[in-house]
């Protein structure tokens, strides 16, 4: 009780001892004079850089019936980070590096031969792929701070750091297996090739053309479709 | 299969390598050579003639008159028509033209880059230049019923546009052009039933699709002309519901890739069917431009928009929704032209400035946005009605209140409606680059003058600190409830603006600043409850 006496009566004589009239919040504080537009770096200056994302569907065909696959379920999807650097108001280039999942779905045939001969209830070959690429940018027309329409042209290389094959059968009594093989000895780890780009803004039609063979040729297995031809979407404001 | 890779690689880079040694000239030179692609040209001719030119057949009386009123004269060159010789002259190469422009004596075409720049060897042009332009309006929202009646209340209110009303003043007489992407409902809703009822939408054009229907595409404008002369059962939702109006789509979509020529042709359009006032909610932003090119020289836009401002139009256009973009941020084309009335919104319900709007000043300097009003407001949508946000609706509500000063004072020129419109609002003669001079009061025109003057607070010098002491005592929540804050700034001896403050005073009835850290010839300006002073640093 004498101690909640003495805390009132401090408290008190704070109150009445603090200078009334000071107590103020800003809600707007802005420094014109200071403020500096950053001309170096933007979606049409000399440095640019962004991610993306980017669906990408396995096309063409494989180098015999045994590397037929299943188009539409065979894809990659990348996720990447692209610099950009201007050279005049045509012309720019730049680096990117990515990550990717690319699966492959074997066509289950008789003429089946990646990467083996077996029939499977379901199956795949699986990629995860760390990569870089260099690319060189036309932009068309003119345009401000902005990305605009624009074809790109330019090389890829990737490491395939692992690599998956899956199987998933069902037995007799109805019993499922799935059997998931790593290390595989016939794959490459490094594979590289070309690229195509057609954007406008956000939006990105691209081409890939794998020119490496993704099979050790000691293994004997055809080579599956080289091609590639997605859909990106480049994750910057316009 | 290794060596087949290693040529096309080599193949590759030798393009690459080729293509860069053949363009890399310097940043900003570019060439179209051998693109193949079709591009938007101006072509700007030598010479015009006024042979045959009948200024009273050519122009509406009403472009006559205010050309009178002007004093501009009925056959100045720029107003003269471009020769029709030198337009079927590009016909005849198979150029198609989008626009014939007499204010700048020049058709827009569209052609191969190589062609295009080969006329400039044709004797009657004098040169010719990429077209440049894209065009950000704002965004419109689901349609609601009229409830929000607090809204709309201090939407009716909050510009005292009852003393116009009170007055019998609507804007009857003027004309207001507006440039949009479409007013859908316009000509079916029941708060523009007054306007067609009366005839009070003298013309429309679609200058994208060249006919005379506006009213589809978009309800962007119909919330803009809503905001001017819009009725509701629950009240007016814009004042000069007297005005006659000229409406234009200038606009392809809501986000589109739009062309400068349509503003161009909209702007001539306008002019000569005797516009007073153009209300533009439109802003050209990053798609062809760059932030340091807001200088309201660069755009053709702004030049144009300059141009309709020395034929006696006044030219009222949004200052764009990049305020919060870090990115851009500023005042966005043609708000930064030099004779354009740019308009600010204000957030609601604390009448500061909203986050989208941008700020000034432009890139050379110059202040902008000049006045500010509500971003958010009920209007007439498609068939109910709609709270869209943006300083797209914020412009037609100042272009309102214009119509209706100019009513009272039709003598006055553009420029002094103007001058008028900064000259009563809120903050004036206190300006900071978010809010310009604060919101315009049409109390300024019925009442005295002298009872805005009444000083609210004192400044007092002590050794190195500036004390702003109000006169009155402000209670907890006052400002903020009464949106009456303290604004105050930094200003430089050429006239900027250095740095500026708002600030919510809650129970406070002084303010210390440090005044060690400024220089020499700097300001302090201090605006409280329609009081503004200064003092200078020693």
């Amino acid at each position: 009780m004498y101690n909640t006496i003495i805390l009132s009566l401090a408290l008190l004589l704070l109150a009445a001892g603090s200078k009334p009239g000071n107590a103020q919040t800003v809600i707007i504080s802005e420094e014109p004079g200071t403020r500096e537009l950053d001309t170096g770096y933007g979606m049409n200056r000399k440095h640019y850089s962004h991610s993306w994302l980017s669906v990408d569907f396995i096309a063409g065909r494989p180098d015999s019936r045994g590397g037929d696959i299943r188009y539409w379920r065979s894809r990659s999807l990348s996720y990447g980070y692209r610099y950009k650097r201007k050279y005049s108001e045509v012309f720019s280039g730049g680096l990117e590096f990515l990550i990717s999942r690319r699966a492959f779905y074997p066509e289950q045939d008789p003429y089946k031969m990646v990467p083996d001969t077996v029939i499977n209830d379901k199956e795949k070959l699986v990629f995860l792929q760390a990569g870089t690429g260099a690319y060189q940018r036309l932009n068309f027309g003119r345009r401000g701070d902005h990305i605009g329409s624009f074809l790109d042209l330019g090389i890829y290389g990737g490491w395939n750091f692992h690599v998956r094959h899956i199987t998933d059968n069902s037995l007799e009594g109805g019993e499922r297996v799935r059997v998931r093989r790593t290390r595989l000895d016939y794959p490459v780890k490094f594979e590289y090739g070309l690229l195509a780009r057609l954007g406008s803004g956000n939006v990105v039609l691209r081409g890939t053309y794998r020119l490496s063979d993704l099979f050790k040729a000691d293994s004997g297995l055809p080579e599956l479709p080289r091609l590639t031809l997605g859909l990106e979407i480049g994750m910057h404001p316009f | 299969m290794q060596k087949k890779s290693y040529n096309l690689l080599f193949s590759l880079f030798l393009c690459i390598a080729l293509l860069c040694t053949a363009t890399t000239d310097g940043e900003g030179q570019y060439s179209f050579k051998g693109s193949g692609q079709e591009n938007g040209f101006w072509v700007f001719f030598t010479d015009k003639s006024d042979e045959g030119f009948d200024p009273y057949s050519f122009f509406d009386k009403k472009a006559i008159e205010r050309r009178e009123r002007h004093g501009i004269c009925l056959y100045d060159p720029v107003d003269l028509p471009v020769r029709q010789e030198y337009v079927d002259s590009l016909h005849t190469l198979g150029l198609r033209i989008s626009v014939v422009s007499r204010w700048f004596n020049a058709a827009h075409i569209y052609s191969l880059p190589d062609m295009a720049f080969g006329l400039e060897e044709m004797e009657f042009v004098r040169s010719v230049s990429p077209a440049t332009l894209r065009l950000v309006p704002a965004m419109a929202l689901p349609e609601v019923d009229l409830s929000d009646k607090e809204l709309l209340k201090v939407q009716q209110e909050y510009m005292g546009t009852g003393f116009f009303r009170k007055n019998g003043i609507n804007g009857s007489g003027i004309r207001i052009a507006i440039f949009d992407a479409g007013f859908r409902g316009v000509d079916t809703h029941a708060a523009f039933s007054h306007l067609n009822k009366n005839g009070q939408i003298l013309d429309t054009w679609d200058f994208h699709r060249n006919r005379v229907n506006v009213y589809s595409s978009s309800t962007h404008g119909t919330m803009v002309l809503s905001a001017i002369a819009g009725k509701s059962t629950q009240g007016l939702l814009g004042p000069a519901t007297g005005a006659d109006f000229l409406l234009a789509r200038t606009e392809i979509f809501r986000e589109p890739l739009a062309e400068e020529q349509y503003w161009l042709a909209a702007a001539e359009w306008a002019d000569r069917r005797g516009a007073d006032i153009i209300n533009s909610s439109l802003g050209y932003v990053f798609h062809r431009y760059f932030p340091e090119e807001m200088d309201g020289q660069t755009s053709l836009i702004s030049r144009a928009a300059n141009m309709a401002a020395r034929r006696g139009i006044l030219v009222v256009n949004a200052a764009g929704n990049m305020g919060d973009n870090d990115k851009w941020r500023i005042i966005v084309t043609p708000a930064d032209a030099d004779s354009v009335l740019s308009v600010g919104a204000l957030d609601y319900p604390s009448m500061l400035r909203a986050a989208y709007s941008s700020v000034g000043p432009t890139t050379d300097g110059r202040p902008k946005p000049n006045v500010s009003a509500l971003g958010t407001i009920v209007a007439a949508g498609r068939r109910r009605y709609a709270t869209p946000s943006g300083t797209s609706f914020a412009s037609p509500q100042v272009a309102a209140f214009a119509a209706c000063l100019w009513q009272m004072h039709p003598s006055w020129s553009n420029m002094q409606v103007f001058n008028a419109v900064e000259r009563s609002s809120t903050l004036f003669p206190y300006y900071d680059y978010s809010h310009g001079y604060g919101t315009p009061q049409a109390s300024y025109f019925f009442s005295d003058p002298a009872a805005f003057a009444a000083p609210t607070f004192d400044l007092v010098r002590h050794n190195d600190s500036l004390r702003i002491v109000l006169r009155e005592r402000v209670g907890p929540g006052n400002s903020e409830k009464k949106n009456e804050y303290l604004y105050y700034q930094i200003r430089n001896s050429d006239g900027s603006i250095e740095s500026y403050f708002v600030v919510d005073l809650e129970e406070a009835n002084k303010i210390r600043l440090n005044m060690a850290d400024l220089v020499r010839e700097q300001q302090v300006i201090v605006h409280y409850r329609g009081h503004t002073a200064g003092m200078e640093v020693e």
